[in-house]
């Protein structure tokens, strides 16, 4: 019985991963198709792809800020962090 | 709207129904801090958050990723962007970079660049940089007016020379928030920032919320919106690489003035951990939307079966304008960030742009 537990479990877990392909796959099609039609790509699956361009964010915060304050009055309170240092 | 472009936004509405199922995390914002040395007119505010809330922690950030985030994806699909307010204001930046080169995940900034200098470019730049977002919105005088910084300027400009002279290629780009002042003078802007070097540039409207909200020279009207979209095409028929910023669906516009049919990918391939922990898709989304927090929750769990009012947007349906609007099945009720906490829109895309 546990063995057929245990199968069964892999199943269900490989049928998810080949779903997620089947998907990102399709996805990939997709997204070539609408190249073809008005020359713009799908945006992350298919200009990010699994070779991603870093591209620039697509938000940023300007937009909404929240609590500027002038440079000479912020105390700097990061001088507790401690931060491993970088491999060379 | 022409058949090609309609064919191409059904199917980019079946590639977003498959792309919610997966979930993909791609994009992972980190609001390193609330500090800023600009203080610009359409800064919104937030009641929960101040001046005095510290920093996050590195460390803390660090852990989510080392623990909730890594062991479930390809640290190098995933691109970390950290914002802020001025993410140069952390004396750490490059510290954390490193960390998160070391990790295997390329990162990103966004930044005003008044605090940046060649030193601190290059430091960046060894701390694995590889994504790069400067603000300039306008000429020197309209800049410093949004700004309220005498030096905002000298210190954008400075930085777009910095990357644009950099011999190593990094993925970089300049934001312009259009506004009432600079609507006139985009050729002119254009012109400097091609100048400088620059072969990227977005530009985005104000949203009227927070502080822009009551600064009505801030907010285009409809018109100008019509001009600004305009303006975008003729530039990218020119050969320039101008674009819209991500938000809104623009109707027959799509397909004309960015690299991609709209989506709002927030919460679908884009998370982000706020100032105090909070787990938000965007950083401009807060309150109500957020998801949970990284002192209480696992993010990865969230991820994964929370953010469940972004990946099924039909609640939108119950609300105007997109009640009966039959380009919901594209729009999908436009940005999450438009949303007011009662679920209202505060900008309809289309109705700006007379498609509705």
């Amino acid at each position: 019985m546990w063995r057929k537990m245990v199968i069964d479990r892999k199943m269900v877990i490989n049928q998810r991963l080949m779903k997620k392909k089947l998907l990102t796959r399709v996805n990939l099609m997709l997204g070539s198709v609408i190249f073809s039609l008005v020359g713009t790509a799908g945006c992350n699956m298919v200009k990010y792809g699994p070779e991603p361009m870093y591209g620039p964010a697509p938000y940023d915060s300007l937009q909404v800020l929240y609590g500027p304050a002038p440079i000479e009055q912020v105390e700097d309170t990061t001088a507790n962090n401690i931060i491993a240092q970088p491999n060379e | 709207m022409k058949t090609r472009l309609r064919i191409a936004l059904w199917l980019e509405s079946l590639r977003r129904k498959n792309l919610k199922q997966l979930h993909p995390l791609q994009q992972l914002f980190w609001e390193s801090t609330l500090r800023c040395n600009v203080h610009c007119l359409h800064c919104g505010s937030d009641c929960v958050a101040s001046v005095e809330t510290p920093d996050m922690r590195a460390e803390d950030f660090l852990r989510v990723l080392d623990t909730e985030v890594t062991p479930h994806v390809d640290p190098a699909t995933v691109l970390i962007i950290i914002s802020g307010g001025e993410p140069l204001m952390r004396k750490d930046l490059a510290k954390v970079g490193a960390e998160l080169k070391k990790r295997g995940y390329p990162w990103g900034m966004v930044t005003n660049g008044l605090a940046m200098t060649e030193a601190r470019y290059r430091e960046l730049r060894a701390a694995g940089l590889r994504s790069i977002t400067v603000s300039l919105d306008g000429l020197e005088e309209d800049h410093v007016w949004l700004r309220q910084h005498p030096l905002a300027f000298e210190g954008a400009c400075r930085t777009i020379r910095l990357i644009a002279n950099d011999p190593q290629p990094i993925a970089w780009d300049v934001v312009t928030c259009v506004n009432q002042r600079t609507i006139d003078h985009l050729p002119a802007i254009r012109d400097l920032l091609w100048s400088m070097g620059v072969r990227d540039w977005r530009v985005f409207g104000i949203d009227p919320m927070g502080r822009a909200a009551k600064n009505p020279e801030l907010l285009l009207t409809d018109e100008q919106f019509r001009y600004l979209m305009d303006f975008i095409v003729a530039e990218r028929e020119a050969g320039r690489h101008v674009s819209y910023s991500c938000e809104g669906y623009l109707g027959t516009y799509e397909g004309q003035v960015r690299d991609h049919l709209y989506q709002c990918a927030a919460g679908i391939s884009v998370a982000s951990i706020l100032i105090d922990g909070s787990i938000s898709a965007c950083t401009s989304i807060r309150g109500k939307y957020y998801q949970g927090n990284i002192y209480r929750d696992s993010f990865w769990q969230v991820w994964e079966n929370g953010f469940k009012q972004y990946r099924d947007r039909s609640w939108m349906r119950q609300l105007e304008p997109c009640k009966d609007c039959k380009a919901f099945r594209y729009c999908e009720g436009n940005g999450m960030h438009l949303r007011r906490e009662d679920g209202s829109l505060m900008l309809c895309h289309l109705q700006r742009l007379g498609q509705k």
